[in-house]
């Protein structure tokens, strides 16, 4: 019971510094103020307790980050793709539903239900597609296999570049992938297909100790993000998988 | 389908682009890193400009992009420790523990704060993280993260609970090993 009131009073203490009150109780509790001295305190010490937290991170690394690491791999592609997404955000992205476009462009040839294929702006080729994947889910990983072949049964001139990052990686780790057999083999059966590892992932793992060895047919990005908007502000066309 | 991303007026991109700081510093205030948080920061800007058409009240821009961060950053932490259930995901305590040379720096007040944050469940690090650094209110912390009001209530209480133990364990024990801390740090289920 005891107990059950001190929780009481910790919830009306929170309610009351954070500002959740109703106007009737809030002047109830700053009247309480001035006679309870206990209530004054804790009142007190939460503010303080706030003010710790918020004040932790009022100032945070600076992003080591993108833009550190983009000219730490000194790429002119990586300073294209960071102008670009600096342009393309901050310029305007068409503005436009594209299904509003009409029937000729409401449909990726070859793509399933299920995804959903994005594009930068109306001047798309719809033969060049960017497949990314950031899980390392089996599943997930043998997926988007399937969706390259799928596309390329469909269009068979299409380019296809497979993006991945994060646990996506794995598709491409030597030692890790469970298709590495399948990888290469699409590899030499289409000229058309790539296969992009994210340049920050396998610094980050790198930098966490583990030996990253990428199948052969791999190239390797500066980053997953900066090759997607370089390539969607080329035209190429996201799926998510 | 395919879909541009469409319908943004340039006011609300720029808002968006705007708060990319923001998302920056909570993802970093709920992971600790980073690299991961500008990642994460990164994709919800992404996310969110994709899906402008989708926000409704624009009023709410702050509370509806911190609710995209939260899913990108609860999609990190299932492709990472292969959770399936989001109450495990709001319970664990995640190794997010500084590098021995951060825990060296932690003598530092900052670090301190931080260390002991780390150190909270998930679900109550983004809700003390949310109300205190974002100064949001409950019902929009509950919005945020898909939970009742009394939930992000008790989720508080019990986070601030930790830290005031948190705090006053350190001042008692200020010269313990740090190695202490780690173990506190480690991930329970």
């Amino acid at each position: 019971m005891k107990q059950t009131e001190e929780s009481l009073s910790r919830l009306y203490l929170d309610a009351f510094v954070d500002g959740e009150l109703a106007a009737g109780e809030r002047a109830q509790a700053l009247a309480r103020l001035e006679t309870d001295a206990t209530f004054k305190a804790e009142a007190c010490e939460l503010r303080t307790l706030k003010e710790r937290v918020k004040g932790a991170y009022a100032e945070i690394p600076v992003l080591p980050a993108r833009a550190h690491r983009r000219f730490r791999f000194g790429a002119a592609q990586a300073l294209a793709a960071g102008v670009l997404l600096v342009v393309g955000i901050g310029t305007g992205w068409l503005v436009r539903d594209f299904g509003a476009a009409g029937p000729t462009f409401d449909r990726l040839a070859g793509l399933p239900a299920g995804y959903q294929a994005i594009a930068l702006s109306e001047a798309i080729d719809r033969d060049k597609i960017i497949l990314h994947l950031d899980s390392g889910e089996s599943g997930r990983l043998s997926k988007v296999l399937d969706l390259a072949d799928k596309l390329l049964a469909q269009q068979p001139g299409a380019r296809i570049e497979v993006v991945v990052n994060s646990y996506g990686l794995n598709l491409l780790r030597a030692d890790v992938t469970p298709l590495a057999g399948r990888i290469e083999g699409m590899a030499r059966r289409y000229a058309n297909l790539s296969f992009v590892a994210c340049g920050q992932t396998v610094a980050r793992l790198k930098r966490d100790g583990v030996k990253v060895e990428l199948l052969p047919v791999a190239h390797t990005a500066t980053s997953a993000i900066n090759e997607i908007m370089t390539r969607m502000g080329q035209g190429w066309v996201y799926v998510k998988v | 389908m395919l879909k541009l991303f469409s319908l943004l007026n340039l006011p609300l991109r720029r808002r968006i682009e705007a708060l990319r700081p923001r998302l920056y510093r909570l993802a970093y205030s709920w992971c600790h890193d980073a690299a991961l948080a500008d990642d994460l920061a990164q994709e919800a800007l992404i996310k969110a400009l994709a899906r402008g058409e989708q926000l409704r009240d624009q009023q709410a821009l702050n509370g509806w992009l911190f609710s995209i961060l939260n899913n990108c950053w609860r999609d990190h932490l299932r492709a990472r420790r292969e959770f399936t259930d989001v109450d495990d995901l709001d319970d664990a305590i995640v190794d997010d523990a500084p590098s021995p040379e951060q825990r060296y720096a932690s003598r530092q007040t900052i670090q301190r704060v931080r260390l002991a944050i780390a150190a909270l469940p998930l679900g109550q690090r983004q809700v003390v993280t949310l109300v205190d650094i974002e100064e949001c209110g409950y019902a929009e912390v509950a919005a945020i993260l898909g939970v009742p009001v009394g939930t992000v209530m008790s989720r508080l209480a019990r986070a601030r609970q930790a830290l005031r133990q948190h705090f006053m364990t350190e001042r008692t024990q200020d010269e313990q090993p740090l190695a202490a801390n780690r173990a506190a740090l480690r991930r329970v289920k």
